[in-house]
């Protein structure tokens, strides 16, 4: 009796232990009932303390009302983005992926696309659908004739300069080539006042956005290209000005992260920074009327064009290859809704957010947005041509080793070029 | 008499625990130190070239040199001080309950949290360290504590080296169980609290030494939050350690191969630190004759 009692309570106790490595192995159900609303569940890192987050959730809110009792979207939300993309990782190795999710697109690291658990849109991007989206745009997201991902936000990271500040230096416009740059930088520190905000904490944001704008001024917009040498004379040039560019930063930008960095801009305490439109949310009302939005200064023989910009890589929309037809069918509408020309609207207006979609706004709705959104939006629209920001489309190894190696050329551990080949070993 | 069944029986659920997330884990580990791998994609054999690319790298070097100083700063610092503030409130001054309490607070507070706050104590332009030093007309010593070459790997160490409360309970406990008789001995002899805290207490809580050593270089081998959250790593990877190193080779660089040669690695340090340890130890007490 007692025998068996043991047996059944290891028994027992293996089960349990077990249950929980055979969760989730069985696929979803097929035998839902006709009239349950289709689920599908959303992984955002934007939460709803942000306006892109609170604008996600009106837009969600919206298409769950017009589609009630057919498709119910709910958002997942982990404002932790290395975490966030991490678990989409894990999932899709799992071979569970998540039936929608964003990520960093970058054309070196394409393990997502490889995978093979991403659902294709192509078959359902029909000319109306098509017609909302750059051509260029759904060509860099196409690969073997599979569109897993479609093109959504593709920000441009621009320079925000204090008027304020530069008309306490004697400085009317915002210069034009990398030499006036550094002649205003100096006017402005002789004026006791910070030019710009640098960091090299994290993903050294900042400091890259200069870096990729000197680089591209100098190389063009194929400065980056995959299988491009980054050891070049132009990136060595850069390299030395971002090095100089450094002593006209903040005292703390050598360890600096985003928050710090950017609250110098945000308090008046620097007069210039490079960052996307979500910085704008963390400027007050005040401040916002002083500031304006330009495009990359140039350089002398440089291979960019008048007006060139950087942008943050796209961060497109995937979902996981489904099962039921019926429920990838609703991620495509759903994907539909959400590039439309309203949702385009209100997630570009309400979440202040810059999209690959087409929009046409109204002068109307310019001037609603607000004086930096809608020079950001100007700015963005007329610019010639653009490039991806460096740290979007290295290779992931070379993206780690980047920041330290800002750091060691600032510490003389070596000079630029040492910095240059580095990187491009890195990048190999 | 416990039946054979029945032992086989209780030992199971740690057995079973300890196969599946110990033995598994490190035989899994182990495997993916030989692949070329993302994380997503299909794995590919790579030998041995993730030991060698790792033994290569000058950071992993300096994740090494690293870790062990954070192993020295426990072993050199941490465990004296906590010693330290064992000794002083073994005398039970006048408000020491409220003492130990305030010392060992700092252990149940998130690392995490401990780590922000100190970033900004410690931070060039808003830091209290600077502040008062300028208070102080010492403002020629100011600088960036954690940016700086020359001072970060000490500045990050900071707050581990003084929040040693949860050592000083493990003295503490010791000292407490030393026979009263001892120091009234002593104290009838003449002797001073110091000549009691050095001939007698110190030799008698040896072992809480031992253990001691053994806790912080655990806490000292894994270490991360401190090191993400306060330099990152930097300046220039000055103050990289084992455990970033592998998350950053992990999560940042998608080399997961590489990252679990890092941790295999890790878990050698452990065992050869660990092991010296313990051969002193025994060594020691050979020489005792314990």
């Amino acid at each position: 009796m007692v025998i068996k009692r043991s047996r059944v309570l290891l028994l027992a106790l293996l089960t349990v232990l077990l249950a929980g490595c055979s969760a989730n192995l069985q696929k979803e159900p097929n035998s839902k009932q006709a009239d349950e609303p289709i689920e599908i569940k959303m992984l955002s890192s934007w939460s709803t303390d942000t306006e892109r987050g609170r604008a996600l959730h009106l837009l969600v809110n919206k298409y769950n009302e017009a589609r009630a009792g057919k498709v119910k979207i709910s958002i997942d939300i982990n404002p932790d983005w290395p975490n966030y993309q991490e678990k989409v990782k894990t999932m899709i190795a799992a071979k569970q992926p998540p039936d929608l999710f964003n990520y960093n697109f970058n054309p070196n690291d394409l393990s997502r696309q490889n995978s093979g658990q991403l659902l294709d849109f192509s078959p359902y991007m029909d000319e109306q659908w098509r017609s909302r989206f750059k051509p260029e745009d759904i060509e860099a997201l196409t690969f073997n004739g599979e569109l897993t991902s479609i093109p959504y936000e593709k920000a441009g990271v621009l320079f925000y300069y204090n008027k304020k500040l530069f008309a306490e230096a004697g400085i009317q416009t915002f210069p034009q080539t990398w030499d006036e740059f550094f002649a205003a930088c100096a006017k402005l520190k002789k004026k006791g006042i910070i030019p710009i905000s640098l960091m090299t904490a994290d993903d050294s944001w900042h400091s890259t956005n200069a870096l990729t704008y000197l680089a591209a001024a100098a190389d063009g917009m194929d400065v980056f290209k995959a299988g491009v040498s980054l050891d070049t004379p132009g990136m060595v040039a850069a390299a030395e000005k971002l090095k100089q560019l450094f002593s006209y930063s903040t005292d703390d930008a050598i360890g600096a992260n985003y928050s710090i960095s950017s609250n110098h801009f945000a308090l008046g305490n620097t007069a210039m920074i490079i960052d996307g439109p979500w910085l704008i949310g963390s400027l007050d009302d005040e401040l916002q009327k002083n500031i304006g939005i330009s495009a990359g200064p140039l350089v002398h023989q440089g291979h960019a064009q008048k007006g060139f910009i950087v942008t943050d890589t796209y961060t497109p929309w995937s979902a996981g290859k489904q099962a039921s037809k019926e429920k990838e069918q609703a991620i495509v509408d759903f994907m539909k809704y959400m590039t439309s020309d309203d949702g385009v609207r209100l997630m570009t207006l309400e979440g202040r957010i810059l999209l690959s979609a087409e929009l046409s706004l109204s002068e109307e709705e310019l001037k609603k947005a607000g004086p930096v959104l809608s020079q950001f939006i100007d700015v963005s629209g007329s610019a010639p041509e653009s490039i991806i920001q460096i740290s979007r489309v290295l290779k992931p190894a070379a993206i780690s080793k980047l920041p330290s190696l800002i750091e060691g050329m600032m510490f003389e551990q070596y000079d630029p070029a040492g910095m240059v080949r580095r990187m491009n070993e890195a990048n190999q | 008499m416990i039946a054979k069944r029945h032992i086989v029986l209780y030992l199971m659920p740690a057995v079973i625990f300890t196969l599946l997330f110990f033995v598994f884990p490190l035989i899994f580990a182990g495997y993916i130190s030989l692949q070329q791998w993302n994380g997503i994609n299909e794995m590919v054999y790579a030998g041995l070239d993730n030991f060698k690319l790792v033994f290569q790298d000058p950071v992993f070097i300096k994740a090494v040199i690293n870790t062990l100083l954070w192993v020295a700063g426990a072993v050199l610092l941490h465990i004296p001080f906590g010693l330290l503030l064992a000794l002083l409130l073994a005398r039970q001054p006048r408000g020491w309950k409220v003492f130990r309490v305030l010392f060992v607070l700092p252990n149940v507070i998130s690392t995490t949290a401990i780590a922000f706050l100190w970033y900004f104590v410690l931070h060039v332009n808003l830091g209290l360290v600077n502040n008062i030093l300028k208070l102080m007309g010492l403002g020629a010593l100011a600088r960036p504590w954690l940016a700086d070459l020359k001072t970060a790997l000490f500045a990050h160490q900071l707050p581990f080296i003084i929040y040693a409360g949860l050592t000083m309970v493990v003295f503490l406990t010791r000292i407490s169980a030393i026979p009263a008789e001892l120091n009234e001995a002593a104290k009838i002899e003449g002797a001073t609290n110091w000549q009691k805290d050095w001939y007698i207490t110190i030799p008698l809580v040896k072992d809480a030494v031992l253990i001691n050593i053994i806790l912080n270089l655990a806490f000292c081998l894994r270490m991360f939050e401190y090191p993400l959250l306060m330099t990152g790593g930097g300046p220039a990877n000055e103050t990289v350690n084992l455990g970033l190193y592998m998350f950053k080779e992990m999560i940042i660089a998608n080399r997961y191969g590489v990252s679990m040669a890092a941790g295999l690695m890790t878990i050698a340090v452990g065992a050869v630190v660990t092991g010296t340890t313990l051969a002193l130890s025994c060594i020691m007490d050979r020489r005792n004759g314990i």
